[in-house]
């Protein structure tokens, strides 16, 4: 069964359409990786998955209407990893891993030494427990990142989302998050990643959709999606594609002669 | 809608609370004492300015004034003895000053007030009524004065007399003060239009209906003051209304104004400062004020 | 970089701070009782006690509600009066004076309460709350002040209303306030978690299972409710419901509002009983408005804590 399932789903922002007739599936193991210049709707493809805003068409979530779903039911199947994020607070990483609990608590279920565990071993997996009681304004973009990845995991949802994972990260690091979502996805799980770095997308999703101003252009295994042509027709650039899985090297950019 | 039912819910909610928190304010009344018992110690019946029936077994001891004027009757009467609290403006006579403070005028001091355990209190004006109900809560007796006119202090003090078991001293007073507005009517006072000031900056002017107003209607002076009450004229209406003589009621200072060019009443150097001591307070000493007043206007 | 205390540790000091400065409270006042029949004297008993009470609780309430509202509007300069709750009630208030004196409170609360309820129902967006809300407040605030100007002689007494004042404080009075705070506090320390999640943010909050628009409008009504009856039997005492939030933050260098509502409470109950009895203290016999003095200790502390916050944002 296919874990996620969107069928025509729209977007519509104040008489702009931000997404239209996106279709796409995802299944257990798997990592689709979201590509696109800036303003093709990957964000919005995001928030629209986790029910953030009104779409149209349908989305499933293990055969359920999302529609159907309460926000903290879509909390406990659905975990996200925003891009950007500002604390205004002094909060420590491990206090936020736990906000990662909060579709499971209640009142009536008040946190355990459960939930404190799944937080500790989340900072673990993602090398960060050593920030655990660092308070969030005093740590570097690429470290908050790290934590709210781990968030991501302590909320055990079975879907990942995430905007843009290693935007803050270094080389190294990069590689680590990437590695450690693999790895993380093949225990079950499926993720929907959007990335910038054309490179590493290739190298470790599955599956890549690339979005061209609100609506797919293409859809497949990286070797498939990154082709010069594509890249070209979409973000008009001119670039070299070689290897495989694909590497893209950028030559230059596409002059106002060829613009439509 | 469901946005709908919540509203009339708090609606509901925040009126039934207003009302009922409306209650406590006014729940109050609380005299223990039962009132007609048939003792030898006789009781006094009178009536407030709010219009209240209050009962007072036997004659106060000890009396706490929240008013300089309320001072002012009490030791008229003779009674200066029994007083045990006044406020810091109560400087009339100098006996006055020596007693303990309860504080100004409307931050006064409940503690202070219920330590030295009046068994009169005597309020003054529609200000400190929160005090007033607050002191009887605990189980104190207020008496609240609060003339309007000069017939309304006449009366303040027929009912303090009556209070104090003073009745005859308070009519001796009363026909006195009587006496003297009387004189001072029929004297030859020239000029018989006036406006009266507070202030300078603002103007702030003594309206009709107010206490000195009908003070200088019963010396047969006219009060050039178009509007009711105490308010703030502009510099405009003052010259449109050009008196031929103000009154300032403001202390002692000298107006420097361009305005001073504009006024008859400057010109003809007849601005007078009058003690505000003497024509403010509604007690005895007004008659002192409303000879100011005609002195000012009859030199 | 200070060492912070722990919120524990935090509460427990607050604790025994408090237990020490309540027979203090009791204390002062300008008619001295004898410690002998300090728990005796009707003086004590009928009037101190239920004033520190009211001071207590009054000051804890603002101090959570000011937590609550910073979280909700992700603003450090949140505070409880926010949208309009304090123009409000200064606005009712004044009003009464033109029809019946006696309607002051009801007016007072109903003007408090109505508009910003209104407000919080109908916006949808945070965006919104906080416009309508500004809005709604500098209309009433204005208002207002039309209204003190004419009134007149009255002026006086608007003014010490307005500054503060647990002079009036009864049983009765505590009676009323105690389950509509307890209430409120047990509602916020319930709902802990989902405060946690919407200070950072409605998409953050989305991502957790918290529902951002049903949630900020449970908390800022019963905020917003909270406050305007304490305004009612307070007048409005500015600065605790800003400044011990972020005090306790500061202290324990943490926002979970887990710690932060039970040291609020303390915290702010303990700094406004201070206040009230520096109030009665400074000027004795004569008392300066607890408004005022919250405002004048509390400048300095606001000026200290923007100070510090600016040095950790490069």
């Amino acid at each position: 069964m296919a874990l996620l399932n969107l069928m025509g789903v729209s977007v519509k922002y104040n008489s702009v359409e931000a997404l239209k007739g996106v279709s796409l599936s995802l299944t257990q193991g798997e990592i689709l990786g979201v590509i696109g210049p800036n303003g093709s709707g990957k964000s919005t493809l995001l928030k629209a998955i986790y029910k953030a805003l009104r779409f149209e068409g349908e989305i499933k979530i293990r055969n359920r209407d999302l529609l159907e779903m309460s926000r903290r039911e879509i909390a406990k199947h659905i975990s996200v990893v925003p891009q950007e994020f500002h604390p205004e607070f002094p909060f420590s990483a491990l206090e936020l891993v736990l906000t990662g609990r909060t579709p499971h608590l209640s009142p009536l279920r008040p946190e355990s030494e459960k939930d404190l565990r799944i937080a500790e071993e989340s900072l673990e997996e993602m090398g960060a427990i050593h920030l655990k009681d660092r308070d969030l304004r005093k740590m570097s973009g690429g470290e908050r990142q790290k934590v709210l990845i781990a968030r991501a995991l302590a909320q055990e949802g079975e879907i990942l989302l995430m905007d843009e994972p290693t935007s803050h990260l270094d080389m190294r690091n990069s590689i680590e998050t990437m590695e450690k979502i693999k790895e993380i996805v093949s225990r079950g799980k499926g993720a929907v990643v959007v990335m910038h770095d054309l490179n590493l997308a290739s190298r470790y999703c599955d599956k890549l959709l690339l979005l061209k101003e609100g609506v797919i252009h293409s859809m497949g295994r990286p070797k498939k999606v990154i082709t010069e042509e594509n890249i070209e027709e979409v973000y008009r650039v001119r670039v070299k594609v070689f290897g495989d899985p694909p590497i893209v090297v950028p030559l230059g950019v596409i002059g106002d002669e060829n613009q439509s | 809608m469901r946005g709908n039912f919540l509203l009339l819910t708090i609606l509901l909610i925040s009126l039934i609370s207003a009302l009922a928190l409306n209650e406590e304010e006014s729940n109050n009344n609380g005299t223990k004492e039962s009132l007609l018992e048939n003792k030898a110690v006789q009781f006094v019946k009178i009536k407030d300015d709010l219009n209240r029936t209050i009962y007072l077994r036997g004659i106060p001891e000890r009396i706490v004034s929240l008013a300089p004027s309320n001072t002012e009757m009490l030791f008229a009467l003779g009674a200066g003895d029994k007083v045990v609290g006044v406020t810091s403006y109560c400087d009339y006579p100098p006996e006055a000053r020596e007693k303990e403070i309860v504080g100004g005028f409307l931050d006064l001091n409940l503690e202070k007030i219920v330590s030295l355990n009046p068994d009169l209190v005597l309020a003054f004006g529609d200000l400190q009524l929160e005090y007033v109900n607050r002191l009887e809560e605990l189980g104190f007796k207020v008496v609240v004065f609060n003339p309007k006119d000069l017939n309304g202090i006449y009366r303040n003090i027929l009912t303090l007399g009556k209070i104090l078991g003073r009745e005859e001293k308070a009519v001796e007073i009363i026909s006195e003060m009587k006496g003297e507005i009387t004189k001072l009517r029929k004297k030859e006072i020239k000029e018989r239009k006036v406006l009266v000031l507070l202030s300078w900056e603002p103007l702030y002017v003594v309206g009709k209906g107010t206490f000195l107003d009908n003070l200088l209607e019963e010396l047969g002076i006219e009060n050039l003051a178009e509007e009711k009450g105490y308010y703030v004229m502009s510099p405009e209406e003052l010259i449109s209304i050009d008196p031929p003589v103000i009154l300032f009621l403001g202390g002692r200072e000298t107006i420097e104004s361009p305005l001073r060019e504009k006024l008859t009443a400057f010109r003809e150097g007849k601005v007078f400062y009058l003690d505000p001591d003497l024509t403010t307070r509604p007690g005895p000493r007004i008659v002192l004020g409303a000879k100011e007043i005609a002195k000012a206007l009859d030199p | 970089m200070r060492r912070h205390l722990t919120p524990r540790l935090l509460f427990s000091l607050l604790c025994v701070f408090l237990a020490f400065l309540i027979p203090l409270s009791l204390y002062i006042g300008v008619v001295k009782i004898p410690l002998s029949s300090l728990f005796s004297s009707e003086i004590i008993i009928e009037m101190r006690a239920p004033r520190i009470t009211m001071a207590f609780l009054v000051g804890s309430s603002l101090a959570v509600a000011g937590a609550v509202v910073q979280g909700v509007f992700r603003n450090p300069l949140a505070e409880p009066y926010l949208l309009g709750i304090s123009s409000g009630a200064i606005l009712g208030y004044s009003l009464s004076f033109f029809f019946r004196e006696e309607l002051a409170i009801p007016l007072a609360f109903l003007f408090s309460t109505f508009p910003i309820s209104l407000i919080v129902l109908a916006s949808t967006s945070k965006e919104k709350t906080i416009l309508l809300g500004i809005s709604i407040s500098f209309l009433t605030s204005s208002m207002a002040s039309l209204l003190m100007y004419l009134s007149g002689e009255r002026l006086y007494k608007i003014f010490l209303w307005i500054m503060g004042c647990f002079h009036f404080s009864t049983w009765k009075q505590v009676l009323f306030f105690f389950p509509v705070c307890s209430s409120y506090f047990l509602l916020v320390s319930l709902f802990y978690r989902e405060l946690n999640s919407l200070q950072f943010g409605d998409e953050y909050a989305e991502q957790t299972g918290v529902d951002p628009t049903k949630y900020r409008k449970v908390f800022l009504l019963s905020s917003s409710f909270l406050v305007s009856v304490s305004v009612v039997f307070s007048g409005v005492i500015g600065f605790v419901g800003l400044v011990v939030p972020h005090l306790v933050r500061l202290l324990t260098g943490r926002g979970n509002y887990k710690y932060l509502i039970p040291n609020s409470i303390l915290l702010g109950g303990i700094l406004t009983l201070l206040a009230d009895d520096l109030s009665r203290l400074v000027l004795a016999p004569r008392e300066i408005p607890v408004g005022i003095v919250t405002s004048i200790t509390g400048s300095p502390i606001l000026i200290y804590l923007l100070w510090r916050e600016s040095k950790w944002h490069f």
